[in-house]
């Protein structure tokens, strides 16, 4: 897989419903944490300032030809030691329905 | 700071500075309008000083040129469309220029016009290849300060010093009528698109990375920009100022570019004719080097190839091959035989077009801590910088409609 | 900035240049080779670089232009060779051990090599 084949991909829920495109790729320890996808316009990467939706790897449950598909029911998972970066939202990704 | 290098910096930027747009477009806007545009040239000025500084800045602080950084920024898809837009546009400018070289020493030799635009093409390969960067930009600058002759010669006309003084003055003229408004909006135009070329700040930008600016380089690199294109812009007012005098009130209209020259030679006969044209040569073909090098570095630095004539032709082999191919297709586009005066009407509309997308990026990237540290712009260069991107965008608006109407400045 | 360190992959890293252990100018990260998918972990695999890695970036007629002028190479830099991330990649080793340098090498074919000062 390449960088390019996440980027500006659509995401969608399981159940269809659009949640933007992918514009940022997470990384940490070499490995892919997240992905923020939001409007992604083009004044935010002009003055480099992102806002949107982060959503952990763990939800991302294909990446299709057209679209990442999501579940909004992260699998459980250890609590990250890792610090959000400066000028990012704390992660926010799709919440439990509980 | 080495003085003797700062002078010399100065020096190459005053007689680098007026190119063939600017000599048409002053001498036609002396004669259409007699001092009323004197005040765009300045605005125009301190717009590529502001930009100038800024990228020359940029180059020193991020320690790459200013299209490598473009591309992270904008992105691949919008990155390629504005090197396809800039490369188009410094293409035509760079054919202009190399029209306008071939037309003047056509005026000092009499040989025909396409000979020369090959002679021309020649001997510009040739400098490039022989000479290190530093004396390619200095042959031709140092040798572009002949123009000095277009001041001087203002001064022995006697020219009325009240009404060129009142032309500093933004002001539009009384009693015009509206086509005669719409040609003086045209003109506005066409003279900051002239001015602030966007090869201007590429080949600034790329050129302080050949010379290896470090950041004790800053200061030098602001007082090059200032004192440099500064001097370099009373030239272009002096030009338009001799217009005023000698041509507006016996209605001659300027066409060619060779009627610049009989400004020097009214007070000073033929050898200030021949002075004239040899500043206008050197000047135009300085201008010819840097369309053609602004857009090899444009190319090079968007795909990552090696570049910079600070290296030997064959250590930046695909760099080498793309500035002679450019050069190539320029002369190609002067040998069709299309009016030099319309390539560089052309030139003077691709630039403008182009130039809202090349100082966006510059202005954003000279803001962003992250590449400048300490050199990010402060308040003085962010408040100029976002007046001058709202000015040059709002020309960009305005260009194509104001060129259709006036027929491209002819009314 | 390492490899190992937080970063955003198209802000912070695509698109940036390379520069070798000999400050020698490499290529830019055209882009980033990922391995795993979707269910398991997603690692960082190596840098790509030359235009043939703009295929997924470009639609297919302007890859056809791109060819045209820049051709299609791609160089493949695993990620151990990168030494640091900040506002240009650096790597921890010459560019021509990669084969960062044989497009250049393939050009300079046709470049005489006097008559330069």
């Amino acid at each position: 897989m390449r960088l390019s084949d996440l980027r500006d991909k659509k995401i969608r829920s399981l159940d269809g419903k659009p949640l933007g495109r992918v514009h940022e790729v997470h990384c940490d320890k070499g490995k892919v944490t997240a992905l923020t996808c939001g409007p992604g316009s083009l004044i935010e990467r002009w003055t480099a300032k992102r806002n949107g939706h982060r959503i952990p790897w763990e939800c991302v449950v294909k990446v299709g030809r057209k679209a990442v598909l999501v579940t909004l029911d992260p699998p459980q998972r250890k609590p990250s030691a890792s610090r959000s970066r400066q000028g990012t939202r704390r992660p926010s990704g799709p919440r439990s329905k509980r | 700071m080495n003085p003797l290098e700062l002078t010399l910096g100065i020096m190459t930027a005053v007689g680098g500075f007026v190119d063939i747009s600017e000599l048409v477009f002053a001498a036609k806007a002396g004669s259409q309008f007699g001092y009323a545009l004197i005040w765009v040239f300045v605005l125009s000025t301190v717009g590529i000083v502001v930009f100038s500084e800024m990228s020359g800045r940029v180059a020193i602080a991020a320690r790459q040129p200013v299209f490598n950084l473009m591309r992270h920024r904008l992105g691949l898809k919008l990155g390629l469309v504005v090197l396809a837009a800039s490369i188009v546009s410094n293409l035509i400018t760079c054919a202009a220029e190399l029209g306008g070289v071939a037309l003047i020493l056509n005026y000092l030799t009499g040989a025909p016009y396409a000979l020369m635009a090959i002679l021309m093409t020649v001997v510009l390969i040739v400098s490039i290849w022989v000479l290190p960067f530093e004396w390619i930009e200095r042959v031709y600058g140092l040798l572009g300060l002949f123009m000095i002759v277009f001041a001087v010669a203002l001064v022995a006309i006697h020219p009325p010093w009240d009404k060129i003084a009142g032309g500093f003055v933004p002001h539009v003229p009384h009693g015009l009528s509206s086509k005669e408004l719409l040609t003086f909006g045209y003109f506005v135009v066409a003279i900051v698109s002239a001015v602030m070329f966007p090869y201007e700040v590429y080949f600034y930008s790329s050129g302080g990375i050949e010379e290896g600016w470090k950041p004790k380089d800053m200061l030098t690199n602001r007082i090059t920009a200032i004192l440099g294109m500064g001097l370099g812009s009373l030239l272009a007012i002096a030009i338009l100022s001799n217009s005023a005098q000698l041509f507006g009130p016996a209605n001659v209209d300027p066409e060619i570019p060779g009627s610049a020259a009989l400004q020097a030679a009214i007070p000073f006969g033929k050898w200030g004719l021949i002075i004239a044209l040899l500043g206008m040569f050197f000047a135009v073909a300085g201008a010819a080097v840097e369309t053609c090098l602004a857009n090899a570095y444009s190319i090079a630095q968007f795909f990552g190839w090696s570049w910079g004539r600070h290296k030997q032709p064959w250590e930046a082999p695909r760099f080498t091959l793309t500035w002679i191919a450019l050069f190539a297709a320029a002369l190609a586009i002067v040998l069709t035989g299309v009016d030099v005066m319309m390539l560089v009407e052309f030139a003077i509309l691709f630039s403008i077009l182009v130039l809202p997308f090349t100082y966006l990026p510059l202005l954003l990237l000279a803001g962003d801590k992250q590449y400048m540290g300490q050199y990010a712009n402060g308040r003085l260069a962010k408040g100029l910088g976002w007046f001058y991107f709202a000015l040059i965008t709002l020309a960009a608006v305005a260009a194509l409609p104001l060129f259709i109407m006036t027929s491209g400045g002819n009314g | 900035m390492t490899p190992d360190s937080p970063i955003k992959l198209v802000s912070e890293l695509l698109d940036l240049p390379l520069f070798d252990m000999e400050d020698k100018y490499c290529g830019i990260v055209d882009d980033v080779e990922l391995e795993g998918g979707a269910g398991k972990p997603l690692k960082l695999k190596a840098l790509l670089v030359g235009p043939g890695a703009y295929k997924g970036r470009l639609p297919g007629w302007a890859m056809r232009l791109v060819k045209l002028v820049a051709g299609d190479r791609v160089v493949r830099v695993p990620m151990d060779k990168v030494r640091s991330i900040k506002s240009a990649v650096h790597l921890n080793c010459p560019g021509r051990d990669l084969g960062l340098d044989k497009s250049e090498k393939a050009a300079g074919k046709w470049v005489p090599r006097w008559g330069a000062l």
